[in-house]
């Protein structure tokens, strides 16, 4: 039980990420591979903003979460929006660019050190042997609430269905007089809010080192091509999947003879990727079309 | 007064002439059909008047407005719409849906002036007779329904000047007589329609005047009797299709 | 690859034979994690450097010449301190290197600086494995082997004997690793995680149906030791917690919180800022990143080698053997000599333990 929750806690992290990519690749048809430094971007500016400026803790995260957005929107405007409607894999490389820079920034205004945003024990509940803390109980609802309203908006607003046309028949919806050129933009920056989201959740139950975003990028893209790319919830399913996986396979002892080695817990979701592909090429719930 | 000026319309792409120099006006409330064997041009031809492509030389005019650098969505909410070869529709979205996300494309003003926007999108299907199918996926459609759907969808999103790709392509017979009857009712309406079309007969059955396209030119233009008849026509369109 | 390094080595000893020392300076080089996880080492030793390099300067450099540092970034791992020793050695023909602080930085350098009999001081690795490195590898910072003998007697002596360790998968912690099981025995719990993980609650949630009496937090930076720590109280584990010089940082406070207040570990002594080094380094280069003990320990490796330069000139064969047979040399850590492997002789450990959220020391460690 105490697997699942942990898994819970950690598929969390990786869902928001993984679900703002596979918006991103349903929409635009492109991958971000710069979305790690967002993440980072992000739990880096509520670091800053609560420990070293002292605002209120709510008030860092919001503004965190905008920084997020500006320099998403950034990025869109520097690395993906002049290329890829030429071809979809041009941002493969000028994001890669893109995020070999960020590194560097990050680098230079945060340093190389690690950065907690809420150092030390957090507040602890147990309930029938299974421990998790206040903040991560918060975490991992104020994930499904986001999860939850972006499926609303996606789902039963005016602006879902926009977004939705626009993924399905640019063309036909763009004749229909929907801007789809802002669709675009506004959705890339929602990829990079959910990943500065998903960046202050790193902040807030471990530490942000500046090294850690290529990892949770490679982790979000397996959760995206596990569940068919460009299918929001498949990624998302299988963000929580992946995390699952990673825990059972370390936590739980084997056939009751023997463990396997925590160094193997990384390799999980590069393996598991491997074996759907084998199994279903397009993902699990992937098809022809992108649908998002 | 012309509603639709195109005037020494050129386009090259990857060095090669697809468009040259075409020239013509329609007029308000105007049927023409747009002909012309594969490759001549007429696809890009509407591609270009619905700013998916940029022409390299060359004016468009709409309402006296000079919308040669206006982008796609900018045309679709003067009142340029489009109907696709390959069904324009939202395959993963219900007919219901697909008909409010062009009702609430429509700028604000025009939006409110439809009233309740719910039975706007019900009348919208019950007068293409897909009522029934309101909260399934238009991907389940037969072709000639999702042909329906996206003309009926265009019609009610207040477009004044139709630009329909082969309506009749993957259409059964059936169904092809109710499409017809639809660009009637448009043409009751007072709308403009311009038609790409190789269905011969349904042509010259709706159309006021017909345009022959050969490798970016216009070569012929006249009432659908007159350039059914044509020597031109039997050389550039039966000649090169002898199947069609 | 190893072409390349072969042809590269030899540029460098073809550059070295054909170039005249520089006679106005003398190069020392430096190496270290500048950048990446382990940077709180390199910084703070190169901080020490500099500092006893500006001492030496400002009173008139050694037979008058001044010392001129070359510092290179090797990151923490060998692959970057090769180059970084490559280009010291061949392009700057540096007299001597202080550095690494990883041990898997100076164990990649020992190779090099054989070849170009170039003497080395590592002011921080504690790899056992550095004990065999060659005739030009010294250290003024004790082997781990020591260590962890100072570790499993302190097991012994407080009566522990199932022992739970979570280990990065680092040469340093790795060699950290495999000579305490040999000093004390099998682990009750022993896992090697990824260098870098964060998450160890997979970990943590199976010690919790272990039964160990003491947890060593074996990681290689302040930010995994104290992720450790801080998950085992999460979940609710109160066994005494364990770390070495690694975890024994600032840092480790800073992040953890009250998360490891009472995490303790076996170290070398700590340098307090209240010390004359202490005051003078905070003055100059502000609070260190990790310890005080660190830039100590740099600013001793400066100062032996300087010593022995003064002694016996440039060469490097001959520094080496004053070295060797130094007998012993006052430093700011302690009085020390090196053994015939280059190990530090002299140097001896303290029980450290968090204490409201201060390192404080508790009392010798020794190594019986």
């Amino acid at each position: 039980m105490q697997l699942l929750v942990n898994a819970l806690i950690a598929g969390s992290l990786a869902a928001l990420i993984a679900g703002g990519l596979a918006v991103v690749y349903g929409v635009l048809g492109v991958f971000n591979l710069a979305l790690g430094q967002l993440a980072l971007i992000g739990g880096y500016t509520t670091w800053w903003l609560y420990q070293v400026l002292h605002l209120p803790l709510g008030l860092s995260i919001i503004l965190g979460l905008a920084c997020g957005a500006l320099v998403t929107w950034v990025t869109f405007e520097i690395a993906v929006r002049p290329f890829f409607k030429h071809h979809r894999f041009l941002p493969l490389v000028t994001t890669i660019a893109w995020s070999m820079i960020l590194d560097g920034l990050i680098l230079l205004v945060f340093e190389e050190r690690p950065r907690s945003i809420l150092p030390g024990l957090k507040h602890i509940y147990e309930f029938s042997g299974i421990r998790i803390s206040l903040e991560q109980g918060l975490l991992i609802l104020a994930t499904l609430v986001i999860l939850l309203s972006f499926a609303y908006v996606f789902h039963r607003t005016s602006l879902g269905r926009r977004i939705r046309a626009v993924v399905q028949h640019e063309h036909a919806a763009l004749s229909l007089g929907v801007p789809a050129g802002l669709l675009h933009g506004f959705l890339f920056v929602l990829s990079g809010v959910f990943a500065a989201a998903g960046g202050i959740f790193i902040g807030i139950d471990q530490s942000l080192t500046p090294t850690l975003a290529f990892p949770l990028t490679i982790k979000a893209y397996a959760a995206i091509i596990a569940g068919g790319k460009g299918n929001l919830w498949g990624a998302i399913l299988f963000a929580y999947v992946i995390a699952l996986l990673e825990q059972l396979l370390v936590g739980v002892h084997w056939f009751g003879a023997f463990y396997v080695p925590a160094g193997y817990q990384q390799t999980v979701a590069l393996l598991f990727i491997i074996v759907i592909l084998l199994i279903k090429p397009a993902g699990f719930f992937g098809n022809s079309s992108r649908t998002a | 007064m012309s509603i639709l000026r195109i005037s020494h319309l050129s386009l090259s792409l990857g060095g090669q002439q697809i468009l040259d120099g075409i020239n013509f006006n329609v007029e308000e409330g105007e049927v023409i059909g747009v002909i012309g064997p594969n490759g001549s041009g007429k696809t890009t031809l509407f591609n270009v008047l619905s700013g998916f492509l940029k022409p390299s030389h060359g004016t468009i005019h709409f309402c006296d407005k000079d919308i040669t650098s206006y982008s796609a969505s900018e045309r679709a909410r003067l009142g340029i719409g489009r109907v696709f070869q390959n069904f324009g529709i939202f395959r993963d979205m219900t007919l219901e849906e697909n008909v409010l996300v062009a009702l609430e494309a429509l700028p604000k003003e025009r939006r409110k002036a439809l009233g309740n926007i719910k039975e706007v999108v019900k009348g919208t299907l019950a007068m293409v007779g897909l009522s029934q199918f309101a909260k399934r996926k238009a991907g389940s459609l037969s072709g000639g329904q999702m042909r329906l759907l996206e003309i009926a969808r265009t019609l009610k999103a207040e477009k004044q000047l139709f630009l329909l790709d082969e309506p009749t392509a993957g259409v059964s017979p059936k169904m092809t007589s109710q499409i017809a009857d639809l660009i009637s009712e448009l043409k009751r309406e007072k709308k403009t329609v311009l038609i790409v079309e190789h269905d011969l007969p349904f042509i010259s059955k709706i159309c006021d005047r017909v345009i022959v396209l050969d490798v970016g030119k216009i070569v012929l233009t006249g009432k659908p009797q007159e350039v059914k008849q044509s020597k031109e026509l039997q050389e550039i369109y039966f000649g090169a299709n002898p199947a069609d | 690859m190893k072409r390349l390094l072969a042809c590269t080595s030899f540029l460098a000893v073809a550059l070295t034979a054909c170039q005249p020392a520089n006679s106005d300076v003398i190069k020392i080089g430096f190496i270290g994690p500048l950048t990446g996880d382990a940077a709180a080492y390199g910084v703070d030793t190169l901080n020490g450097v500099q500092l006893k390099v500006e001492e030496i300067n400002a009173s008139g450099g050694i037979d008058g010449k001044k010392i001129q540092l070359v510092p290179e970034d090797s990151k923490c791992n060998g692959s970057d301190a090769a180059t970084a020793t490559q280009k010291l050695t061949g392009v700057d023909h540096v007299v001597a290197i202080v550095g690494g602080s990883c041990s898997s930085e100076t164990l990649a350098a020992a190779p090099i600086v054989e070849a170009t009999k170039t003497p080395l001081m590592s002011p921080l690795s504690s790899s056992p494995d550095l004990t065999e490195a060659g005739e030009y590898v010294f250290r003024d910072y004790p082997s781990d082997a020591l260590k962890t003998k100072a570790m499993a007697a302190y097991f012994k002596a407080e009566g522990f004997t199932n022992v739970a360790v979570i280990t990065e998968n680092t040469d340093f912690a790795q060699g950290f690793r495999q000579s305490l099981a040999k000093d004390f025995g099998t682990f009750v719990f022993d896992e090697v995680v990824e260098p870098g993980t964060k998450d160890f609650r997979s970990l943590v949630t199976r010690l919790k149906s272990a039964e160990f009496d003491v947890f060593v937090a074996n990681g290689q930076s302040p930010a995994t030791i104290s992720a450790m720590v801080v998950q085992l109280r999460e979940q609710g584990l109160t066994q005494l917690a364990i770390t070495h010089d690694a975890g024994q940082a600032e840092e480790t406070i800073t992040i953890g919180g009250d998360g490891v207040e009472n995490l303790q570990a076996i170290n070398v002594p700590s340098l307090g800022e209240e010390t004359a080094f202490g005051k003078n380094l905070v003055e100059k280069h502000g609070k260190p990143r990790g310890a005080i003990a660190f830039a100590g320990h740099a600013y001793d490796a400066v100062g032996v080698l300087a010593q022995a330069i003064d002694e016996v000139g440039t060469d490097g064969a001959a520094i080496q053997k004053y070295l060797n047979d130094l007998t012993s040399y006052k430093g700011v850590v302690g009085d020390f000599s090196f053994d015939d492997n280059g190990d530090v002789v002299g140097i001896n450990y303290k029980l450290i333990e968090v204490q409201d959220g201060k390192w404080v020391e508790l009392r010798d460690a020794p190594v019986q």
